[in-house]
């Protein structure tokens, strides 16, 4: 089944996969996350939910997937993507057959964890998905493949094609690409918010209705099981935060969303209608929402109660959950032999885990301090929002600026930090928007109330 | 009261063995620990004994603890033994004793206040996250006659449950992966049940790769290149992510002719 490329077709390959991973590396997704699969003893490859990195590159991202497009031809002309129609780029395509010796042959090395398939629109959106679909089908029928797959859903294809395409896969996207219409209208002008929204609504409708027959009827195949995610770049055009992030929850609450991935914009067409290189504040802002992300999926927090129309946009200097805490010091301290879950989750420095851990414990034992710390509490943070059977750890006072204060002399781990990006290069992009009246610091923290 | 100190090998076996004498005998936990070598100081009230490796005794401690702790928490206290913590044993040999006196023992892993139910999590922790990490970053290539084979040299002793892992994925492949650390390897072939051998078995050096291996790595050095954003350029991260010590192992971050078998 599988055939050694000669020599000659191997330098075929590599030059188009080259080309071809180049062209992906944009779409940040790369997640193998959401099924739990085990091998059937047949074929080759199983699935586990919590997904797994294979190699990370050097700009830090987990490499779970063969990030690749089919092809990077393009019959549109989207102002933001290097593979655009009006761009003098390399091109190339691989067929579905050579793409799925790849696909196995990576995986039988244990390279990746699966593919992930998207495509320049070749012809028309219906050619285009059926190139898809005809890969995946060769790469399940064919060649047995029960690994991780993630594919593209084609806007403006048939929806027959994404049905049956999305019955091979495990996870579908169809990128967003700009939070608002307006933005789409300016720099992707072939794509129609409609366009993106009718595959994303029939994906969501698709997964709802397998999960029932599932349970009617157990051996059905079932149509995209880890979900259906979508990706939104960040800084091209002047949305806020506040809209991003509104925008995120409407596609968790509305459409089921599994993730929304947030992509800081990078200028690789050197638009000059577009915004500067990418640095330090489009990182952040990329992280920021990023945490507040988390914040609405496993916190129960709401984007309004984050965010607002006068406060669109997130603190430089704190992250999201210490900003709402410091801003809402009257639910706090709250103690932790008896607070709800669900504040616990609010308390900075206690986290999902950590917080499930409290609750299962203090039903056997009254906590001190010490047990919350081996409990993967960080007391630096939530020493001032919390109590142990009644007391402080030390005293310390309730109050927003000594808080704030205090906070911010413990450093903030960022991702992005000591390799090229400071706070100090940060400070020096303007593009963000914050209100930073004056370097003294009772101007940066007044900024945030 | 004296305090029991039984000394066992460093082996699942070894040390379930050893917790069944400690149950036979009828010694209080408290009082009671479970060594897998000699502490150089010998305490003045204790008394020592050695524990011989029996597998039809631990077959049965094995047993009662997959059924009172389920299989996640049995696999819990395996991968807590898999790593090379002295005082792993005590730690594994408490809790279970202590979950054993309530009505559902798993219950004692919510207790995580407790010192030696801690022990055992952060033991757990630490060879899981190797797991998670080799179920990755391990490489296989291919030798003649259609044998995967992948070195590694993990700090803990979780070749076991990385066979179990690629059993599953891939069971009609062949393969071969090799602890270098332990001299220990894990054989698979295709359609049956793996098991441990000792690296004896096989002359490392005897073994050939398949022609055409190298441009398979080649492709993926040049998709792992191609796939990283150079705006975003961050080795720091991608270190913190990827430790130094797997890479040696990986083709992504190795040079053609560097230690390679062929
Ligand atoms: S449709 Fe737009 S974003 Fe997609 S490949 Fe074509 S030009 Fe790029």
């Amino acid at each position: 089944m599988i055939r050694y490329p000669d020599k000659g077709a191997a330098a075929g390959t590599m030059e188009k996969l080259g080309v071809l991973s180049d062209a992906a590396k944009y779409d940040v997704a790369c997640t193998s996350s959401g099924v739990t699969r085990r091998g059937n003893g047949q074929g080759m490859g199983n699935t586990i939910a919590a997904g797994i990195c294979h190699s990370f590159s050097s700009d830090g991202r987990c490499i779970s997937l063969l990030k690749i497009l089919l092809t990077n031809e393009c019959i549109y002309d989207c102002r933001y993507c290097i593979n655009r129609r009006s761009n003098d780029v390399p091109r190339a395509a691989f067929t579905p057959e050579e793409l799925c010796e790849l696909t196995v042959g990576f995986y039988r090395r244990n390279y990746i964890e699966g593919l992930f398939l998207s495509s320049g629109i070749v012809g028309s959106p219906d050619i285009t998905m059926e190139l898809l679909w005809r890969t995946l089908w060769l790469l399940r029928k064919k060649y047995e493949f029960q690994g991780y797959i993630h594919v593209k859903a084609i806007p403006g294809a048939d929806a027959e094609l994404i049905r049956r395409t999305g019955m091979l896969a495990d996870r579908m996207s169809v990128n967003l690409e700009l939070p608002t219409a307006e933005g789409l209208r300016r720099l992707a002008p072939n794509k129609h918010r409609k366009n993106i929204l009718t595959p994303m609504r029939q994906i969501q409708t698709g997964i709802l209705q397998s999960r029932n027959e599932l349970s009617l009827y157990r051996h059905t195949p079932r149509f995209v099981p880890a979900g259906q995610s979508t990706q939104m770049i960040v800084g091209a055009t002047p949305e806020s935060d506040y809209q991003i992030l509104t925008v995120a929850e409407t596609l968790y609450r509305k459409f089921a969303l599994k993730r929304v991935f947030y992509s800081a914009f990078v200028n690789v067409n050197q638009d000059k209608e577009l915004p500067a290189p990418l640095g330090g504040a489009p990182l952040l802002r990329e992280h920021r929402l990023y945490q507040a992300d988390w914040l609405l999926r496993f916190y129960g927090f709401a984007a309004d109660e984050l965010l607002g129309e006068k406060r669109p946009n997130f603190n430089i200097l704190l992250d999201p959950k210490c900003d709402w805490a410091v801003r809402h010091l009257d639910q706090f301290p709250v103690d932790v032999q008896t607070a709800e879950y669900r504040m616990l989750l609010r308390v900075p420095g206690i986290g999902v885990k950590s917080a499930r851990f409290i609750v299962q414990a203090r039903r056997s034992a009254k906590l001190r301090f010490e047990d919350l710390k081996r409990m993967g509490v960080v007391l630096k943070r939530a020493v001032y929002f919390i109590t142990c059977s009644g007391r402080q750890m030390y005293p310390t006072r309730l109050e927003e600026d000594y808080i704030v204060r205090n906070l911010l002399g413990e450093k903030e781990k960022l991702p992005f930090e000591k390799d090229q990006v400071t706070y100090r290069q940060l400070s020096l992009f303007d593009d963000l928007h914050f209100e930073r009246k004056e370097e003294s610091e009772g101007a940066l923290w007044k900024s945030i109330s | 009261m004296e305090e029991h100190i039984l000394i066992c090998e460093d082996s699942v076996d070894g040390i379930f063995t050893a917790v069944y004498r400690a149950y036979e005998k009828r010694y209080a936990p408290e009082r009671t620990q479970i060594w897998i070598s000699e502490e150089e100081n010998l305490r003045l009230f204790a008394v020592y004994e050695s524990v011989d490796t029996d597998k039809e005794t631990s077959g049965k401690v094995v047993r009662t603890l997959k059924r009172r702790f389920g299989e996640k928490g049995f696999y819990t206290f395996c991968l807590a033994l898999s790593t090379p913590d002295t005082g792993k044993a005590t730690a594994v040999y408490r809790t279970l004793a202590k979950g054993l006196r309530l009505r559902r023992p798993s219950d004692i892993f919510y207790r995580h206040a407790d010192p030696d139910v801690h022990k055992v999590e952060s033991l757990q922790t630490r060879a899981g996250r190797e797991m998670d990490h080799l179920r990755g970053f391990l490489r296989f290539c291919e030798l003649e006659g259609r044998i995967l084979y992948a070195e590694i040299g993990p700090e803990n002793h979780i070749l076991p449950y990385l066979a179990d892992h690629f059993a599953d994925r891939f069971p009609k492949e062949h393969f071969l992966i090799l602890d270098t650390g332990r001299s220990l390897s894990a054989v698979h072939e295709a359609g049956k049940a793996w098991f441990l051998a000792s690296a004896d078995s096989f002359m490392r050096e005897n073994l050939k790769e398949r022609g055409g291996e190298a441009l398979y790595r080649e492709l993926f050095r040049c998709f792992h290149h191609k796939i990283a954003i150079e705006a975003r350029r961050n080795e720091n991260l991608q270190k913190n992510m990827l430790p130094l010590r797997f890479r040696p192992y990986m083709a992504e971050f190795t040079k053609e002719g560097d230690g390679r078998i062929s």
